[in-house]
């Protein structure tokens, strides 16, 4: 008896419903619902005399079932679309994660290599100096007769084929102490000419 | 329709409005309840075949659906829903104009005389002669017991809300809402007869 009146009162809510009120309680729309709101809409339609020529009982049903269709068919579509757009969004993040590493090690490789080798007194905007000729050598104009290339440090072509003896190795490490301390030497001088200019 | 009942329907369309731009489908279900004989109507006067106007009608109900979280407020729903209707009705003609001139005469003939096209077409059961159905509701509203057909005309017909019907009928709301919700029982079930002889 209490449950034929818990339906009673839940169809008369749901007529509330149907004119506008007390839409802050609205009433959950079941199979048998949607059967009296029909009706009930071609009663009011048809004292207003806003009938069609016929009048499809199962109108609104057919709407509402096509748009729920509708959403239920979307649904995987979206997020088909919306898959793909997150995996590349990582992706783009790795890319970018690992760029930005690369450079920030690219800047701490050249900045501070240039503020390891920076002179102490030298000024931060101070610009370098080209180097003039000093003794009648211009270090800028060396010529390479031997070849289009020049390897530093290079072993002379024929080392494996000249076994030097011990004595003249000697000699020839002391010709390049002397040599280096030339051009220690003259660099030297060429600083001083420098900073006395 | 008088103002006021125009204005107490916009205003509980605004609330179903916005209750399905907040993703309740529930709330538009009872807007296409409420507004699918005008709509289907506004269709039949573009095309007189009621399939048609019924297959128009649908398809602007759909639209207006997808197109409701654009929809801004900026004139009533109804007149919203009106040029979606229209709109809906004169491309249907331009396409079933286009459609028509490619279709073969023969063709056309073949298929109108075959079973299965005649069954599509055929009325379904849920489908009602409009005339028939009024006179059966009308018959049913001058048998109402005065109370009852007071207030349930005045919802109807003046569309007055809950409120002003109970201040008109110096009754409290809650028997306004019974009396309402009674005499729909009422006709209910001699619509239900009816469809059942």
């Amino acid at each position: 008896m209490q449950d034929k009146n818990t339906a009673m009162n839940d169809v008369e809510r749901l007529s509330a419903n149907f004119d506008g009120e007390d839409l802050q309680q609205l009433h959950e729309v079941s199979e048998e619902d949607r059967g009296h709101l029909q009706k009930w809409a071609a009663i009011g339609a048809a004292l207003r005399d806003e009938l069609p020529s016929r009048t499809d009982m199962r109108f609104a049903d057919e709407v509402m079932s096509r748009i729920e269709h509708d959403a239920r068919v979307d649904q995987p579509a979206q997020d088909m679309i919306m898959k793909p757009r997150i995996i590349s969004l990582r992706k783009l993040g790795f890319f970018f994660g690992q760029a930005v590493a690369a450079a920030s090690i690219c800047m701490v490789t050249i900045f501070g290599y240039q503020a390891f080798n920076a002179d102490d007194n030298a000024a931060g905007n101070q610009a370098v100096g080209t180097m003039g000729t000093v003794g009648g050598v211009n270090l800028a104009s060396y010529q390479n007769k031997g070849g289009s290339s020049i390897v530093l440090d290079a072993q002379p072509q024929n080392a494996q084929a000249t076994q030097l003896s011990p004595r003249e190795q000697r000699d020839l490490a002391e010709k390049r102490q002397q040599e280096e301390s030339r051009v220690n030497n003259y660099l030297q001088g060429y600083v001083l000419d420098t900073a006395l200019n | 329709m008088s103002p006021k009942a125009q204005n107490a329907d916009s205003t509980s369309d605004e609330e179903l409005v916005r209750r399905v731009q907040k993703g309740d489908i529930g709330a538009y279900n009872l807007l296409v309840v409420r507004y699918q004989y005008r709509v289907i109507k506004i269709a039949q006067k573009f095309v007189s075949d009621y399939a048609d106007a019924s297959d128009i009608a649908q398809e602007a109900f759909i639209k207006a659906y997808r197109a409701l979280p654009n929809f801004r407020g900026e004139s009533s729903f109804y007149t919203w829903l009106y040029r979606i209707v229209t709109n809906a009705a004169k491309n249907f003609l331009e396409t079933n104009s286009k459609q028509r001139s490619q279709v073969d005469v023969d063709d056309e003939v073949l298929n109108a005389s075959s079973p299965e096209a005649l069954t599509d077409r055929q009325t379904p059961d849920s489908i009602i002669e409009s005339e028939e159905l009024k006179k059966v509701i009308l018959k049913a509203v001058s048998e109402l017991p005065n109370e009852l057909k007071e207030a349930f005309m005045l919802r109807e017909i003046e569309g007055l809300s809950y409120e002003d019907i109970s201040e008109r009928e110096d009754v409290p709301i809650g028997t306004v809402r019974s009396r309402i919700f009674r005499a729909r029982q009422y006709i209910e079930t001699k619509m239900d007869q009816f469809r059942k002889g």
